[in-house]
């Protein structure tokens, strides 16, 4: 087996992971327009589903290694970070399963939604420590690691960002009960996910083509 | 998954795991730690990379390993760690009950 192999099957398996999530989602919003199931049943299948998802992702994190960067980032600490982030998620995943299936749903919605914000708010800041190597400075390394490294973020980077975006989005959606509140705040969080992402790739394609 | 167990069972490649938790090390770095021989290194280093646990790149002329572990992956060594889990082969089991008949008779 390869060793290319082996590092983009993660990948591929979260790729699957948010086209599955998109279809149940979806077919979940259209029973309820149906009227085939409540809408509280559908908040609540929505939840245990969302809840997965950050599962999933959060076991899938440290394999896919999002902040490596060979030359940028410390690899010890940068690896250490990004099981950290795993574990968090992992653990947010599954108090957002117990929530969504024991407890009332509004008190589920809140909670998961605090949760969540914390959880987000905490790997953001452990990795834009991390991430500041990549705006000092770091040593150089070759360029095939360099160009390696460039491909798997290439598909890696937006994905994540996907899923923070929709982790985000559930969290306000919980959280807020205008209509008004929610489309606003969606603006708002759609603008600075983009910027973070166009900030994220100026950056590191910057460090790679300066090696 | 079983590639997986199967790493995991062995005192060596665990220890292997938990040195590239510190950071990446090249194969001769690793091999510095252990009383093997280097065929059976690199069996163990083949082991490791054929579960998808860890990551190999060449550096000039060393091979840079790191760590490349999922959550579950993660938990697993932790518990296989904790509990001293030793995948036992069939033989051996059969020869240890075989023993402990002629034991008792």
């Amino acid at each position: 087996m390869s060793t290319q192999m082996v590092c983009s099957r993660p990948l591929k398996t979260m790729v699957l992971g948010f086209l599955g999530f998109t279809v149940v989602a979806a077919s979940f919003a259209f029973a309820q327009r149906m009227g085939y199931i409540e809408a509280s049943l559908e908040k609540r299948l929505m939840g245990l589903l969302i809840g997965m998802l950050v599962i999933v992702t959060g076991n899938f994190l440290p394999k896919t290694r999002p902040l490596h960067a060979p030359g940028v980032n410390p690899p010890g600490p940068a690896a250490a970070a990004e099981r950290f982030a795993g574990w968090t998620l992992c653990v947010v995943g599954m108090a957002y399963v117990a929530l969504y299936v024991f407890a009332p749903l509004d008190e589920a919605r809140k909670i998961s939604a605090i949760i969540g914000i914390g959880a987000m708010i905490y790997i953001a800041a452990s990795w834009a420590w991390m991430l500041r190597g990549a705006v000092l400075g770091g040593q150089e390394q070759s360029l095939a690691a360099e160009q390696r490294a460039a491909e798997k973020r290439r598909l890696m980077v937006p994905l994540l960002l996907a899923f923070f975006y929709l982790l985000a989005t559930a969290c306000v959606v919980s959280l807020l009960h205008n209509r008004h509140q929610i489309e606003e705040a969606w603006w708002w969080m759609f603008l600075g996910f983009w910027l973070l992402y166009a900030f994220v790739m100026v950056v590191l394609d910057r460090k790679q083509s300066s090696h | 998954m079983s590639r997986v167990f199967k790493a995991l069972s062995d005192p060596t490649r665990r220890r292997i795991l938990e040195l590239l938790r510190e950071r990446p090390m090249s194969a001769g770095e690793l091999a510095d730690h252990f009383k093997v021989s280097k065929p059976a290194m690199s069996a163990h280093f083949a082991v490791l990379r054929e579960a998808g646990l860890v990551d190999s790149q060449k550096q000039g002329k060393s091979v840079i390993y790191e760590l490349q572990m999922s959550v579950l992956e993660d938990a697993l060594l932790g518990f296989a760690r904790a509990f001293g889990w030793k995948l036992q082969d069939s033989k051996r089991v059969k020869h240890k009950a075989l023993n402990r008949e002629v034991f008792n008779a």
